[in-house]
């Protein structure tokens, strides 16, 4: 997608005032959850925590849409990197002993956040890194797709069944908010969320400006040329797998970061935060907000945890409500929310709604017939 | 250890019993030829007779089953296509290849980058920045299109879509170019507009062709290799190959 | 210790083959179609719970057949209505609208029979019970019967990709898409037909399993990434890659009961690894085949 060409800073500085009103525009009324807790994770009432939850989830978002918005890979397994970040960030803080096929491994309880971010940062990368390695070259489209879900699963799995590290189905309870430098002790154990929302916030924002950062830099636009032509941009030079690994490793930190944030929030991990679920739900979200936009993922989360919010009050079946919309979005809308206001902006709304309607040409490039584009190579 | 080009080697390409196989059938049959530098070498032949699968070889689309392919003096069979591109091998396609979406400077810039090694970089200085812009508005001045700059490629006629794809091929300044039908569904205008920008293009290189328009393969042709069921069957000047009996043969429809 | 091995080897026979029919259903539409169905492990779970619903009333074998028969039926229009809109866009898309479905038909099936498992009602006499060889027993459903039946449908399947005309055009239609519309075969016809089978056999693998194993409604979740395994490890759009790789996860998962139980349900996703690392294109996958 086309991006506007829009001023990088102002674009930055409305994202900043997004999040600073964004508590504001959560839904109101009672937040309860329903009763059956299919997903099982607690999610705390208030409009603050759900406006929370939405700038972590838009930051895993981001990582993903960099993946396949922008370098047009789909990895359909980017939850494993949130998870990653999110058990090495609560390990860290609580601790462990365990025993290794005979090694012994044990650490004690940590504070410094800093410490495990960049545990969380740097263990999730180093998993991508590998992971990349082994399938990029022998990989491309829905192909790359079965794999990297395949992957997740195996992430989630060890998570799931090596109880003794990771506290297996119930995951890992009771874990404590940390101190920021210069901030009393407990400055973030607010109750009433807003010093956590503020933290979040801000860190969030942090990424978006190192996101934004790569997206305009010269290696953005490769990542953009190879979404829009493999084959060409391989033809006229560039290295395009080390491109795509080093955008998948870049890819895995937002999520990283994403799962710590999380962990401090919600205080807890359970194998949910790796599931098929979640990383379904980030692409959703990404394709909500509209894929390969700047700003679509984060919209795309706020949308999503509304909808979430105010179906589940609704109905048990949420789920397939929202699975409804994106179905609906797959098939009408596949630019998201930002894609049709930029065809409303571009057409009119008479000549979008045509477009809408009636049937979609291919949205990349068609490549020369000659070489299988995915598959196994 | 970068492989360096042995610019005076007299062969753009040297080929060893190259052949590639698709599932038992032979489209490239135990080839071995030595593709002359410099001027325009053309490459004719029926219907799958090989031509393409041959470019497809040359320009690392896919390995050869079994052979070797040698430019500037390096063996450059198990090379990937971006690594020929970086030794001075261009390639365009039978069916236009270039960045649809983007606009046509956007095209051009795409190209001129990939020569930079920084290409990767998460910033390039400024000046590079500049460096890249005077070198895309040159090529665009090159090849025509400095009008339609700004526009989407995918909006370009066909014609111009021919030439956006011949000038990222020259982006690189690579010393082979391997033109694969450049003037496929083109106007006799545009025809003769690529033709010029190909003769323009070609002193300092060597420009190979496949072609099927026989006029034009006459005219600009140094040498013409005549292919057929994956093999070479004659070399020659365009003289030498209209007189060539078994050439004549080959091609229903004749030559002169 | 030799009981025990046998045991587990036969409860993989009994895995294997439901994970191979549900692996080639999903390689004849990835073959010829190239595109991934998320929602064949929903057609597999629906399988099992139509079959469950329909027992009491027809009886064993046509519950069986109906639900297969119905989930065929099902994935035809699935595939003509949802799918096929998308042909001309990226297969990315199918596997996210896909995905979507999926989430709804895991939903539909929460509402409709509720969260708690079901349980298919009792066997046929002449099904239940295992015949003895010496001291080893096997039970008639899950050793015999299973895999007789499986073996029946992959020799139909087989005849019908090698040796019919619609075969041939499937084979054909995946490398010549082109060619074939060109001889004035309607392909859309074909694809729908294709997806139909695919689905078909999805849903009788659910359909058989439903006896065997609790239906709940993570079914599909579960099934669909291992079958994603099997084929990446069998070779995408491969009929003995479907057959080999189901077999060997099947096997090897329940044997690494006896060996490390915690890493069972990670068997298959190691055997996986491997075989990206040796043979990226699966053990019985054609380099290049996708589109």
């Amino acid at each position: 997608m086309r991006e506007a060409a829009a001023n990088p800073w102002a674009r930055l500085g409305a994202v900043a005032v997004a999040f600073a009103v964004l508590p504001f525009l959560m839904p109101g009324g009672s937040l309860e959850l329903n009763p059956v807790q299919w997903h099982r994770w607690p999610l705390h009432a208030g409009f603050i925590d759900l406006a929370t939850t939405v700038l972590v989830f838009a930051l895993f978002a981001l990582g993903f849409n960099l993946l396949f918005g922008h370098t047009g890979e789909l990895s359909f397994g980017h939850a494993m990197f949130f998870a990653l970040g999110a058990y090495a960030t609560a390990l860290y803080t609580k601790g462990f002993d365990v025993m290794l096929w005979g090694l012994h491994l044990q650490h004690d309880a940590g504070t410094n956040a800093l410490v495990a971010l960049v545990l969380a940062v740097g263990i999730a990368a180093l998993w991508g890194f590998g992971l990349a390695r082994l399938i990029v070259p022998r990989s491309s489209g829905i192909y790359y797709s079965m794999i990297t879900m395949a992957f997740a699963q195996v992430i989630y799995f060890i998570t799931f069944h090596w109880s003794d590290l990771t506290g297996g189905e119930d995951g890992i309870q009771a874990i404590s908010r940390p101190s920021l430098p210069g901030l009393p002790a407990d400055w973030l154990a607010d109750p009433s969320g807003t010093h956590f929302f503020i933290f979040a916030a801000a860190v969030t924002f942090v990424a978006v400006v190192a996101y934004s950062w790569i997206l305009y830099s010269p290696f953005g636009t490769v990542l953009h040329a190879i979404r829009e032509n493999k084959q060409r941009s391989r033809f006229i030079g560039y290295d395009v797998d080390k491109f795509r690994v080093n955008a998948f490793v870049i890819s895995t930190i937002f999520p990283a970061v994403g799962g710590w944030l999380w962990v401090y929030f919600q205080q807890s991990i359970n194998p949910d935060a790796g599931s098929i679920d979640y990383s379904g739900r980030v692409v959703m979200m990404s394709l909500l907000g509209g894929i390969g936009s700047f700003v679509g993922p984060m919209l795309g989360s706020f949308v999503y945890w509304d909808l979430q919010n105010s179906v589940s009050q609704v109905t048990k079946y949420w789920p397939a409500a929202i699975g409804a919309v994106f179905v609906l979005f797959v098939l009408i809308a596949p630019s998201g929310i930002v894609g049709a206001f930029d065809d409303l902006r571009r057409y009119g709304a008479a000549e979008a709604l045509r477009r809408w309607v009636s049937p979609r040409e291919r949205l990349k490039t068609d490549l020369s017939e000659e070489l299988p584009e995915s598959g196994p190579h | 250890m970068k492989p360096v080009v042995d610019k005076s080697v007299g062969y753009a390409f040297k080929t060893e019993a190259l052949t590639r196989a698709f599932s038992g059938f032979r489209a490239v049959n135990e080839v071995s030829v030595e593709i002359p530098r410099g001027g325009v070498r053309t490459i004719i032949g029926p219907n799958g007779a090989g031509k393409t699968t041959f470019f497809n070889l040359l320009s690392g689309l896919f390995p050869p089953t079994s052979g070797r392919i040698f430019f500037g003096g390096i063996d450059v069979t198990k090379l990937d296509p971006y690594q020929r591109a970086r030794l001075g091998i261009a390639r365009s396609f039978q069916i236009t290849n270039i960045f649809a979406k983007l606009s046509v400077y956007e095209n051009v810039r795409l190209a001129v980058q990939a020569v930079h090694d920084g290409a990767a970089n998460f910033f390039l200085p400024a000046r590079r920045m500049g460096d890249l812009d005077t070198k895309t508005e040159a090529i665009l001045a090159d090849i025509g299109l400095t009008a339609v700059a700004s526009g989407r490629a995918e909006n370009l006629s066909h014609g111009d879509q021919r030439r956006l794809e011949i000038g990222l091929v020259l982006a690189r300044d690579p010393d082979v170019l391997l033109l694969d039908e450049p003037l496929a569904g083109m106007s006799p205008a545009e025809t003769h507009a690529t033709v010029e920008l190909i003769q323009r293009i070609s002193p300092g290189r060597t420009i190979m062709l496949v072609e099927h328009d026989m006029d034009v393969v006459m005219s600009i042709s140094t040498t013409i290799t005549v292919m057929q069921t994956g093999q070479v069957l004659a070399v020659g000047t365009p003289e030498e190959i209209r007189g060539n009996e078994a050439v004549q043969r080959a091609y229903l429809g004749g030559l002169a | 210790m030799l009981h025990q091995l046998s045991d587990q080897f036969f409860n993989g026979i009994t895995l294997g083959m439901l994970y191979i029919l549900v692996a080639l259903g999903l390689n004849i539409i990835l073959g010829l179609m190239g595109v991934i169905n998320f929602s064949h492990g929903s057609f597999f779970m629906l399988g099992a719970y139509v079959a469950y619903s329909l027992a009491p009333h027809v009886g064993f074998w046509p519950s069986i057949l109906l639900a297969a028969l119905i989930i065929g039926l099902f994935g035809m229009l699935f595939e003509s209505v949802l799918i096929r809109p998308l042909y001309r866009r990226l297969p990315e898309y199918t596997l996210l609208l896909t995905f979507g479905t999926a989430l709804i038909f895991q939903e539909f099936v929460r509402r409709v029979w509720g969260d708690d498992a079901v349980r298919y009602p009792a066997l046929p006499d002449y099904l239940s019970g295992s015949v003895t060889f010496g001291s080893y027993q096997f039970p008639v459903y899950k050793d015999v019967f299973l895999v007789a039946i499986t073996v029946v449908i992959l020799a139909v399947v087989w005849l019908l990709i090698n040796r019919t005309n619609i075969g041939v055009i499937i084979r054909a239609g995946t490398r010549d898409a082109e060619m074939v519309k060109i001889l004035g075969i309607n392909m859309p016809l074909m694809f729908t037909l294709v997806f139909g089978i695919g689905s078909f056999m999805a849903g009788l693998a659910g359909a058989l399993a439903a006896p065997i194993y609790a239906i709940i409604p993570n079914l599909a979740s579960q099934w669909i990434i291992l079958t994603f395994v099997i084929v990446i490890v069998g070779g995408i759009g491969s009929f003995w890659g479907a057959v080999v790789g189901g077999l060997i996860i099947g096997v090897l998962s329940s044997l690494m009961e006896l060996v490390f139980p915690p890493a069972v349900d990670v068997t298959g996703f190691i055997i996986m690894g491997v075989i990206l690392l040796v043979r990226p294109r699966g053990l019985f996958g054609v380099e290049g085949l996708f589109e």
